[in-house]
């Protein structure tokens, strides 16, 4: 999502906080997602009343509410529709979407494809702990075989998706991943996406101590390598072949991909200047017009 | 952005009076160091060795801490205003002077600690591990205790008006000068 539009401020991390008291289980890597939020609000210095958050449901999707912007916490799945929506009405505003991945790619699954492709100018970060953390622990579509979960006794009968691959082969603009355990990581990261105009994907590995036993912070040390120094982020080839480590027990931390192309708003807003439209068109008059 | 210390050793070395703010310490090792006068407000850290660490005097406003061994950590004198400490070790922590307001102590094992003569109203302390904790002296109005083990710490001369508590206070009749500690009825958790 781009910031262009919005009032530059000088607010503190701190000043991104909401007065309502997160409630994660302790341990929980959420936490440390949150908090790198703050950083990067604060480092790209969004103003909060040009700001809406918008999750679905899940522990991660509670964090609109612990920031201090406009929020919306809607069905479960469907965060990325209302935020599409609330991208066209209000392009002057940053759209921040926050959810995990039993929202984000089990039930929200389907919309994916279509914020990336349309390159909504928004930031989606994805709270990736491979576990339903909220409904105490069923098996994710990020989750490995190995773990058991209330669903898979016996571990999983399926491999996991890669929702860094996800995201570069349906277009999205900006691809990066770190995790919990490097706040300072993910703030930088976030911030880009903040800065970028497009869709920014942001997935983060967060720690769930309480229902996934196996995604330790430790698993998750030894299991990102930070993108090489010398990688080009405009080579959609060379970042895919980076995303597929993933699937091989190695997952890049770092920004993968970044490119510059034509965001939804601006292309429904050049269509409407095409037919010698009005960018403040009123959808009504519109389909009244054209009534049989 | 500000300083990151994850995944590090760091043991045994003197921070004295440096600005930190908002640093991050995630799964470091950090046993024995002295952060003597620091400003670490906003810290973030978690996982992480932190036992014998020396915090006197030193800013931890809206500090953060979870799963962390901070055992007999000194905070002598330090602000920890709306600090937070998660499921973290902080046996025999010394708190004497610190400015507690609004700290939240959750599912921590603080036996032995010493809050002596500390402002601690409206602190949570919830499902924390209290015993032989020294409370004497303290301001404890309005303190959540619920599923703590508070019968097994030392109480003496102490407010206690509208703590939260299940069952009945270990404090008797003479404690709790500004009026008699409150029994909370089990809200239904
Ligand atoms: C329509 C609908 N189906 C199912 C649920 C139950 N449900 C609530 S949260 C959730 C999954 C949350 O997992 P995730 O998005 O990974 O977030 P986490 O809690 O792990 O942060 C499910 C299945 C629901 N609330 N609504």
């Amino acid at each position: 999502m781009s910031i262009a539009a919005v009032k530059k401020t000088t607010l503190k991390p701190k000043d991104y906080k909401s007065d309502v008291s997160v409630v994660w289980c302790p341990g929980c890597g959420h936490y440390g997602i949150l908090n790198a939020i703050y950083r990067a609000l604060s480092e790209a210095g969004v103003d909060p009343s040009q700001l809406i958050s918008i999750s679905g449901i899940g522990c991660s999707s509670r964090s609109p509410y612990f920031i201090n912007s406009y929020k919306m916490h809607t069905l479960h799945g469907r965060a990325g529709p209302v935020a599409t929506g609330a991208q066209l009405a209000r392009p002057d505003l940053a759209i921040l979407v926050l959810g995990g991945d039993g929202d984000g790619f089990s039930i929200g699954g389907g919309h994916m494809p279509h914020m990336a492709r349309k390159n909504v100018d928004m930031t989606y970060v994805l709270f990736d702990n491979g576990i339903y953390g909220l409904t105490k622990g069923q098996y994710s579509p990020t989750s490995r075989p190995e773990m058991k979960a209330y669903t898979t006794p016996y571990g999983g009968p399926e491999e996991p998706m890669n929702p860094l691959l996800y995201m570069l082969t349906y277009g999205a603009t900006y691809v990066a991943q770190a995790f919990a355990g490097k706040p300072s990581v993910c703030a930088e990261l976030i911030k880009g996406g903040l800065e970028h105009r497009g869709f920014s994907y942001i997935n983060i590995y967060s720690q769930c101590p309480s229902f996934n036993k196996i995604d330790t912070i430790e698993f998750y040390r030894d299991l990102v390598e930070a993108v090489p120094k010398d990688h080009d982020v405009t080579d959609l080839g060379a970042a895919i072949n980076l995303a597929r480590q993933s699937s091989e027990g190695r997952a890049p931390m770092g920004l993968l991909y970044k490119a510059d192309r034509p965001t939804l708003d601006q292309r429904m807003h050049a269509m409407v200047e095409g037919v010698n439209g009005r960018p403040d068109y009123d959808l009504n008059q519109i389909i009244d017009l054209n009534r049989p | 952005m500000d300083a990151d210390l994850s995944f590090l050793e760091l043991v045994g070395l003197d921070f004295s009076g440096l600005a930190m703010a908002g640093a991050n310490v995630s799964g470091s090792h950090v046993r024995g160091c002295v952060f003597a006068g620091c400003d670490l407000s906003g810290l973030y850290v978690q996982e992480s060795d932190l036992t014998a660490c020396d915090f006197r005097g030193s800013v931890l406003e809206e500090a953060f801490f979870q799963k962390t061994a901070l055992e007999g950590s000194l905070f002598h004198g330090a602000d920890l205003r709306w600090a937070r400490f998660l499921l973290c070790d902080v046996r025999r922590g010394q708190f004497v002077d610190a400015n507690m307001e609004g700290v939240h102590f959750m599912d921590a094992q603080l036996d032995g600690a010493c809050f002596e003569g500390v402002t601690l109203s409206d602190a949570v302390l919830r499902g924390s591990s209290l015993t032989g904790v020294r409370f004497v002296n303290c301001d404890l109005r309005g303190v959540d205790f619920r599923k703590t083990n508070f019968h097994h710490a030392d109480y003496a001369s102490i407010l206690a008006e509208g703590a939260l508590f299940y069952g009945k206070p270990p404090w008797g009749g003479d404690v709790a000068a500004g009026g008699a500690a409150e029994m909370v009825i089990f809200d239904g958790e």
